[in-house]
């Protein structure tokens, strides 16, 4: 729903106050609820909702590690895509092909972060560049041959703004969570035909990603003199122009990215990447710690998800 | 392939006649006018219902009753094999057309004249019986929105391999090449049939028992989304009985 | 940046003691029974239709019976105008003599030029001039107080904004609930004071749109009135709002605001005297502004609240 001007009057006055309409100072966050493993098919995935009920921003990232070829300028290692849907779910805007041009744009933010680069149209595989936030070279089976391909699927649910940061910490989580096969390649007689692959379904022998270096995106928006993270749909109604900044760990930045409308002064620019790399570091911290505890309540859950199968009634026989 | 063995049990553990196990949801994402997720063993669907509103096409409007716009999308990491599915092909078009069709006949429109209802689905995982999951959420959605129906509308389907009728058939038995039957009733009015379609041909000594199979189904399954419906109205319901109204 | 709280928050996870028997609960399709009877002498009310001779449920809820009169009250429902309600509309367009005005209900409502009042307050003709000028009383996006005038048979929505409670609203923010949470009262304006300092305006639609902000004076967008008293430059510049909340009206602002998203959040219904209990036990709780949309808060609230 569009804002009156009062109402636009009175969000940017509360933003100059440092008090936002739902309570929060201009560098608080939503609270965060993270759950990994919501998609049991996929390789790794997670749901992160930023905010509560009616008025939060949902989305679902899956992690798919398919073999694959790996691309010739970087023989050795392996590949990774990024794609997101807006579900018609989340608003009926989104129907048809209402979101596409948007959807594409998320997710080419979304590689350049985790890529460092995005290069080629979409329907091909991105070579990494030199920034890539994963360590592609374990992702390597045979070199020139093949490798993983990791294929990151988002959706969005429910958009009440501030997806692209929703959607890179649900991003950061589902690389945590996925589980890539133990596969060893066993060489032919002939060393340039392809080796035979050999799966291990093993969850045991199952290997984790390094997502130290995995960056969260904070997107800053400029209202005014001041720049506000964590907007909602009614705060990005007012097309004030955005900086997506990815953040890693040690607070570097791995990819910016500005959009909406207007422009933004170049000291501005610079005083809100530095605020994005110091709320990205505290992000990442506090994901750090959400990642771990996560796990272990979807090790909880897991178990008593068993307990619920055994005396389940809902099946019946007709 | 073997798909019933000799014991009479199919590749998951279940009998014949049994459905997977189902768990419906209620109120999923609360920013929607009314919304659900169905789930029917690994096949999950997700539904949000917004409206009924003004019609925003004019010329669509009717002035007699509300028009259902529905939208099936499948995400791209629904199945096993990902694929990226656009929202506009064939198969997302028909079944968007089959339970706008069905809700039709199920939704008292002319309550709501010149308005229009949007039905948005949503596969978070296919493992069979996506069809049926997809009318089933629907349906949930709307009576989440409190959207007024004639009868809580159930689909379920069945199918027939190794000479056997089976009944909530998952990925692999779809699969499995016998004649597949999709059906949607009303179950407290008589078992009225408001959804029927085949897939693959069956002489009618075969398509009569299955087809009477997934009528049964249909029953069961409502029976299952009306307890979920009586019980999320009662966490509501207690919710607001706790005011002094 | 304040730390972030990490959980999973649903709906389902509070425990309510004493639910309402299942006998009283029916979802579409069921029949409606009340007592051992199905039918006798009974009227058909809301939710019900007639089947074979039995009143059957179309919507989920509890059976209601009033008189003879068996309706079934549900928990979640679009917004049905009744003449006299008092609702909150947002500027869709103009078409005529009339705006368009989203009220959340599934079909948009009509604001005759002739329904409202003009600047300066004296009653007159509306002539050509007044139709040109539309926009300079409520453009396109306002948010505008009214009553519903008049429900046509064929469902059509009058309304009109005379008299000095309605008119365009600014200083505050709006927040959209579900509309069966609220109930049609004597007075839909209320003014609360959460601190013994401040006064809050509330406006709760029954339409489920609802305003938190400063006292509002009903004015439009471009009251020449209004303008005047503030600055003189006039023109199109909009300088009405220009007044600016202090930092502590709008603290309490938004712990109004947040009270009644946190009722909304645990479906209960909305009126000034439990909004004020959430913004009492807040303050008690010490829980900031920020917090206040926290699960913890709200799971604590829900907590005191069946106690």
């Amino acid at each position: 729903m569009p804002l009156s001007r009062a109402e636009i009057d009175y969000v940017r006055d509360g933003i100059d106050q440092n008090m936002r309409n739902d309570g929060r100072t201009r560098e608080d966050y939503r609270e965060l609820t993270l759950d990994l493993g919501v998609i049991p098919q996929a390789t790794g995935s997670a749901r992160a909702r930023l905010g509560l009920d009616a008025w939060s921003t949902d989305v679902i990232v899956t992690v798919k590690a398919d073999i694959g070829a790996p691309s010739a300028e970087h023989p050795g290692d392996g590949r990774l895509r990024c794609a997101v849907e807006l579900s018609s779910a989340s608003d009926t805007a989104y129907g048809g092909r209402g979101g596409e041009a948007r959807a594409t744009e998320l997710s080419r933010a979304l590689e350049r972060s985790l890529l460092g680069a995005t290069a080629g149209s979409s329907a091909s595989l991105s070579a990494h560049g030199e920034g890539c936030a994963l360590d592609m070279s374990a992702l390597g089976i045979q070199r020139g041959k093949s490798c993983w391909i990791l294929q990151v699927d988002g959706l969005v649910l429910a958009d009440d703004g501030n997806v692209l940061d929703a959607l890179s910490m649900a991003t950061r989580a589902a690389l945590f969570d996925a589980k890539i096969p133990k596969v060893t390649a066993v060489a032919g007689p002939n060393p340039d035909d392809p080796a035979e692959l050999e799966l291990d379904d093993d969850p045991e022998e199952c290997s984790r990603l390094d997502v130290s270096g995995v960056p969260v995106i904070v997107t800053l928006t400029r209202v005014g003199k001041h720049s506000i993270v964590d907007a909602t749909k009614d705060e990005e109604s007012m097309r004030d122009p955005r900086l997506c900044v990815g953040v890693d760990a040690t607070g570097k930045v791995r990819s910016v990215g500005k959009r909406g409308g207007g422009g933004i002064d170049l000291n501005a620019m610079c005083a809100m990447t530095r605020t994005a790399c110091e709320c990205g570091k505290q992000l990442i911290a506090a994901l750090d710690e959400a990642h771990a505890k996560a796990e272990a309540d979807a090790a909880v859950q897991a178990a008593k998800g068993d307990d619920d199968d055994d005396d389940a009634d809902d099946a019946m026989a007709a | 392939m073997e798909y019933v063995s000799l014991e009479g049990l199919r590749l998951d553990g279940r009998r014949p006649k049994e459905t997977r196990q189902m768990r419906c949801a209620m109120g999923v994402l609360p920013a929607a006018d009314g919304s659900a997720e169905f789930r029917a063993g690994n096949t999950r669907v997700m539904c949000a219902v917004h409206g009924p509103r003004e019609c925003v096409n004019r010329g669509e409007r009717d002035d007699e009753r509300a028009i259902i716009k529905c939208e099936f999308s499948q995400a791209a990491f629904s199945t096993g094999e990902r694929r990226a599915r656009g929202k506009g092909d064939r198969r997302s078009v028909e079944l968007a057309l089959v339970i706008r069709q069905a809700l039709e006949a199920t939704v008292l429109v002319h309550l709501a004249p010149r308005s229009e209802i949007n039905v948005m689905i949503q596969v978070l995982q296919a493992d069979g019986g996506v069809r049926a999951a997809a009318i089933n959420a629907a349906v949930l959605a709307i009576a989440n929105a409190g959207i007024p129906m004639k009868d809580t509308m159930a689909a379920c389907s069945a199918g027939y391999l190794d000479g056997t009728p089976l009944l909530d058939l998952n990925y692999v038995e779809e699969g499995g090449g016998g004649v597949r039957v999709h059906v949607a009733t009303h179950a407290s009015r008589g078992d009225k049939v408001v959804v029927v379609q085949t897939d693959n041909k069956a002489s009618v000594e075969v398509f009569e028992p299955v087809h009477a199979l997934a009528v049964e189904g249909c029953a069961v399954v409502q029976k299952v989304m009306r307890e979920a419906m009586i019980e999320h109205t009662s966490i509501l319901a207690t919710l607001r009985g706790r005011e002094a109204l | 940046m304040n730390d972030i709280a990490i959980g999973c928050f649903q709906r389902g996870s509070f425990n309510f003691p004493d639910k309402p028997s299942s006998a009283e609960l029916v979802a579409p399709g069921e029949d409606v029974r009340v007592g051992h009877q199905t039918r006798g002498g009974l009227l058909r009310g809301h939710g019900t239709i007639l089947v074979s001779d039995r009143f059957t449920a179309t919507i989920c809820g509890t059976i209601e019976r009033v008189g003879n009169l068996v309706s079934v009250r549900p928990f979640r429902c679009t917004y049905k105008p009744e003449t006299g309600d008092v609702v909150l509309g947002r500027v869709i367009e103009r078409a005529g003599k009339c705006w368009k005005l989203d009220i959340n209900s599934w079909q948009d409502a009509s604001l005759h030029l002739s329904a409202i009042n003009l600047p300066g307050g004296i009653p007159r003709r509306r002539n050509a001039d007044d139709e040109l000028n539309m926009r300079q009383l409520y453009d396109d996006d306002d948010l505008v107080s009214a009553e519903v005038q008049s429900v046509h048979r064929d469902g059509t929505v009058m309304l009109h904004t005379r008299g000095p409670k309605y008119g365009c609203m600014s200083l505050g923010q709006l927040i959209s609930v579900v509309p069966v949470l609220v109930k049609r009262a004597e007075t839909h304006f209320h003014r609360v004071c959460s601190d013994l300092k401040t006064d809050i305006e509330i406006l709760i639609g029954c339409n489920g749109y609802i305003w938190v902000g400063l006292k509002h004076s009903a004015c439009f967008t471009h009251d020449p009135e209004c303008s005047k008293s503030q600055n003189n430059t006039g023109g199109c510049e909009r300088e009405v709002f220009s007044t600016s909340v202090n930092a502590h009206t709008r603290d309490q602002v938004c712990r109004v605001a947040s009270a009644v998203r946190v009722l909304s959040m645990l479906h209960l219904a909305i009126y000034p005297k439990r909004i004020l209990d959430v913004v009492d036990r807040s303050n008690d709780w010490g829980v900031s502004n920020t917090d206040m949309l926290r699960r913890a808060f709200v799971v604590k609230f829900s907590e005191w609240m069946t106690d």
